[in-house]
């Protein structure tokens, strides 16, 4: 495996500065949002799951009450 | 042939706009094929025009100016008239942010990613904001950090939270950065509350503190990486803080101008039908509105299907106008926000990066309806000066003359010596005959103000 400064594209130059200290700040914060993101992700799916759970069967007519 | 280069898209290696023979075109260089490619192949272009996130374009074959770094042509939909971020209200630039975060989330859905974030890259068509840069995409490669982070913080949320938490008229700083307001400035501004707050925490107090820390030391900056959760986590946080920004409603020299005039209901029917008589006469294809406040009398031409661009100094105005413009889907009116004794100069490299208002004309009609005496009494503009600038960026003008001893008028000298010996009818229509031919004059019904039509001496062509 090549080092990680000859591996090609990993990081092309960007023809705008990113600013080192926004590249920093990126992993901070992406650490901590994306562990937000996970979780209410995950929460959704338990909501959702909770309200099937509880769902009147949507096949079931009147008539089989 | 004639051929120029757009002096606002030398910065980025990609590819530059440039216009032939009238017609605007952008040319792909050479260095951008594989990211142009991808962008087209992948389904991204495709869905970002779907969803009316960006400019439609076609692929042309013409010759560009410089065919040796030429990998194509294409030739984007025109825009009928740019308008700049310190012109735009605040819902106007929320709308740009959120836009600009929706691309980028698409843009990951397809592998790809904005290279650039540039508030100027967002423009507003047919009422809605889309992004008109072409060049912006790039490969997105996993674990690679979003260089158009800070650009996003400086350029859209900067502004949206100094209006929020401090003062609207603080987006002025963005016509002295270009680049966006620089973080550690915005920090101090902000109330000290606001470190309470988690998303302006990172993405502002401590963004700026990291910028600060290592702006002299030189890191290696590969070791860095930001997975793709991680991005989409930050980019949620952005659009959630964003979406939660709000204008609040102050109350301004013009928010009550229309339930506060001094004339009444027949009068201003009457004003209303002689406008849309005027114009109808006129048959434009464009308008400006000077001093329109919420644009009352804008759509007048904007509901004839007339592009009407909407200015006002006052921005609870303008956010009024917009406001009504987004809820109605109206798409022939844009409300800006424009100083008319300081229109937006030209800004940027040699004064020429971002045009002045001047060079984004002329229209095919100016209203300046309740707006001269403000200027003349207000502002002591001649009413010489007046007519030379107005000739210098119209056609044809429907103008609103108001007496000295109307109420309005007689408000604004309340405080201050009548120094206006020459504000009359008689001088108005002097000065103004230099410049204009008078072809229609009527006196507004049930009051003392007279509207006229004029057509300039040496109209433009186009």
């Amino acid at each position: 495996m090549l080092p990680v400064d000859l591996q090609p594209n990993l990081m092309p130059p960007a023809y705008i500065d990113p600013g080192t200290g926004s590249l920093v700040i990126q992993v901070i914060i992406g650490t901590v949002a994306g562990a937000l993101l996970t979780i209410k992700v995950f929460w959704n799916r338990i909501k959702l799951f909770i309200s099937n759970l509880f769902a009147k069967n949507p096949n079931k007519t009147e008539d089989d009450e | 042939m004639n051929n120029w280069y757009s002096s606002g898209s030398f910065r980025d290696p990609s590819g530059n706009v440039f216009s032939q023979d009238g017609l605007l075109y952008r040319q792909v260089n050479n260095s951008y094929k594989d990211n142009y490619d991808q962008f087209i192949e992948s389904g991204l272009f495709n869905t970002l025009i779907e969803n009316g996130l960006l400019i439609p374009h076609k692929e042309v074959n013409i010759p560009s100016p410089f065919p040796s770094q030429t990998y194509k042509v294409i030739k984007p939909e025109l825009i009928p008239f740019i308008s700049y971020p310190y012109e735009w209200c605040f819902s106007q630039l929320k709308e740009a942010a959120l836009t600009t975060l929706k691309i980028q989330k698409t843009c990951l859905s397809f592998g790809m990613s904005l290279k650039d974030c540039s508030a100027y890259n967002i423009q507003f068509n047919y009422g809605k904001p889309v992004m008109i840069d072409t060049l912006s995409f790039e490969k997105y490669d996993e674990g690679k950090p979003w260089v158009a982070y800070k650009q996003f913080c400086q350029q859209f949320l900067a502004p949206l939270v100094l209006t929020n938490y401090r003062d609207f008229r603080l987006n002025h700083l963005l016509r002295v950065y270009l680049d966006g307001i620089p973080l550690d400035l915005v920090s101090s501004l902000l109330p000290s509350y606001t470190y309470l707050n988690f998303s302006l925490l990172s993405h502002i107090h401590l963004h700026a503190r990291s910028q600060q820390r290592y702006s002299k030391k030189t890191i290696d900056t590969k070791r860095y990486k930001v997975n793709r959760q991680s991005l989409l986590g930050i980019i949620e946080s952005l659009e959630s803080t964003t979406r939660k920004l709000e204008w609040k409603s102050q109350k301004t020299e013009w928010s009550d101008y229309y339930t506060d005039t001094n004339y009444s209901a027949q009068a201003f029917e009457h004003k209303k039908k002689v406008i849309a008589d005027f114009l109808n006469k006129i048959n434009p294809k464009t308008v400006w509105d000077l001093g329109a406040n919420v644009g009352l009398f804008s759509r007048l031409a904007s509901d004839k299907g007339i592009l009407t661009i909407s200015f006002d100094n006052d921005p609870a105005a303008v956010e009024t106008n917009y406001i009504e413009c987004a809820n109605k889907g109206e798409t022939n009116i844009l409300p800006l926000i424009l100083d008319l004794t300081n229109p937006s100069p030209g800004i940027g490299w040699g004064n020429k990066e971002r045009l002045s208002l001047v060079e984004r004309g002329p229209t095919d009609c100016v209203l300046a309806l309740a707006l001269i005496h403000h200027i003349a009494i207000s502002n002591n503009v001649p009413f010489s000066r007046i007519a030379e600038f107005f000739s210098e960026i119209c056609n044809s003008l429907i103008i609103e003359f108001i007496p000295k001893n109307d109420s309005q008028i007689q408000r604004l000298l309340a405080t201050r010596e009548d120094i206006f010996s020459d504000y009359n009818l008689q001088c108005f229509k002097r000065e103004f005959s230099k410049f204009f031919k008078i072809e229609g004059s009527i006196d507004i019904e049930d009051s003392q103000r007279n509207l006229f039509l004029m057509r300039n001496i040496t109209p433009y062509t186009d």
